[in-house]
């Protein structure tokens, strides 16, 4: 009797589990759906490739863009690699000082696309009596807005970096998105927009 | 030992009925579409597609979609995009309904559902397009067939870096036979002119039939199939 007791136990279980297991999926649909997104760094590397600093600034000149990078950057910190796609034209320069090259887990990087419509003096200069998450400083002669708690799009890296400090900068007419991860700081982002300079 | 012993059943039952049930915490993406390859160093700020919707047997938990987007970061994976999904359980099953999201630093919107769907062998438009307003210079709207559902998105960064057009699916059991896309446009500012260039992916299963017209030769239409 006791056998068959167990028997029934253990069948009622899993069923029970089974049937559970089935009211979460479908109240849990719309997490599954989270993970849904485009290919962006697939789409993205597919496309690019490596070039030098020299190269970079020699195919930004041959489509009429002077570009801006940093003239100092946080200590330990260097050049990785400089990712360069087009068309659309879309470049990413990675900076680390552990050596990463790839732009999603570096300290520093820098995505940089064309932009023919930045935002108006007016609409920047208002942003600081108005916005709660952003604010705008000035560099050479137009400004930075920075962000101090910014998220990825992605699911994993909010999961691992959390709210993270993000600077966009707009100057001849190409956009500049700057984004530090940890160890680097809010302060070290503004070290580091407030130090771009014409690249030479 | 026979406690043990039922014990052990018990857990190897267990463990196939979650891999019965739930395949799709085991699973990869599937992408089969165009990426957008222009001529100008410049992204265009729109895209534009007509896909033609079918309603495929989707297993339990997997989900299907065909979309549209544009690509805001690739370091931030950022993006706008709007097209028609299916989802199934075992208890429920969605019929197509369309759907955008808008994801940038000022939200994650995800999977947001209109309140209704397309029908099965019909084609519909799908169009993001910048809004170019200057009191909400940071405005994109996302529409389909040109109104009657439409959503107004406020992104951060704005500016747009690329297009795709691609059917996804959450399992490579899920059959996509039909899926075609068409008349797959860019926006000037203008007008919409038709992609002229492309990067075509296929992931296995899956594989594209790229068709060839006189207006824009392979690379703005395409027809999918695969799977199961």
């Amino acid at each position: 009797m006791s056998r068959y007791t167990l028997h029934l136990v253990l069948v009622a279980c899993l069923l029970i589990t089974v049937v559970s297991l089935q009211f979460y999926l479908v109240y849990d649909v719309e997490r599954l759906k989270g993970s849904f997104e485009p290919p962006i760094y697939e789409a993205f590397m597919s496309q690019a490739r490596e070039v030098s600093l020299e190269e970079f600034i020699h195919l930004a000149r041959s489509h009429h863009y002077e570009l801006m990078l940093p003239t100092r950057l946080p200590k330990g910190l260097t050049l990785s690699t400089i990712y360069y796609k087009c068309c659309p034209l879309v470049a990413i320069v990675v900076y680390s000082a552990r050596g990463v090259k790839d732009f999603r887990y570096s300290e520093l990087a820098i995505e940089i696309a064309p932009n023919p419509y930045p935002l108006s003096e007016e609409y920047l200069l208002q942003l600081n009596r108005t916005s709660v998450d952003e604010y705008v400083i000035r560099v050479g002669k137009w400004y930075a807005r920075i962000s101090p708690k910014v998220e990825f799009g992605d699911e994993e890296r909010r999961r691992i970096f959390g709210p993270h400090p993000m600077a966009i900068y707009w100057e001849g007419g190409l956009e500049y998105l700057i984004s530090v991860l940890p160890p680097l700081t809010l302060e070290d982002l503004e070290y580091i927009v407030r130090g771009l300079a014409k690249a030479s | 030992m026979r406690l043990f012993r039922y014990v052990t059943v018990y857990a190897l039952l267990l463990t196939l009925a979650v891999m019965t049930i739930n395949p799709v915490y085991a699973q990869s993406r599937y992408y089969a579409g165009y990426y957008y390859y222009g001529y100008e160093t410049q992204a265009p700020w729109g895209v534009g597609g007509k896909i033609y919707t079918i309603d495929t047997s989707v297993p339990s938990g997997p989900i299907v979609a065909w979309w549209v987007t544009v690509i805001l970061s690739y370091r931030y994976n950022y993006w706008l995009q709007i097209g028609y999904e299916e989802s199934n359980t075992l208890l429920h099953s969605h019929p197509p309904r369309y759907f955008y999201e808008c994801v940038s630093r000022l939200g994650y919107y995800i999977h947001q559902n209109f309140q209704a769907g397309p029908s099965a062998g019909t084609w519909h438009s799908y169009q993001i397009v910048y809004a170019q307003s200057i009191q909400y210079p940071k405005r994109w709207i996302l529409r389909i067939d040109f109104g009657p559902y439409q959503k107004e998105c406020d992104v951060d960064p704005y500016a747009p870096k690329d297009l795709q057009a691609f059917v996804e699916t959450a399992s490579n059991s899920i059959i996509i036979d039909g899926t075609h896309f068409k008349d797959l446009s860019w926006y000037s500012g203008r007008s919409w002119p038709l992609w002229n260039r492309h990067v075509s992916r296929a992931d296995s299963p899956y594989s594209l039939i790229p068709i060839i017209r006189s207006d824009c030769g392979d690379n703005c239409e395409f027809r999918a199939y695969g799977g199961g």
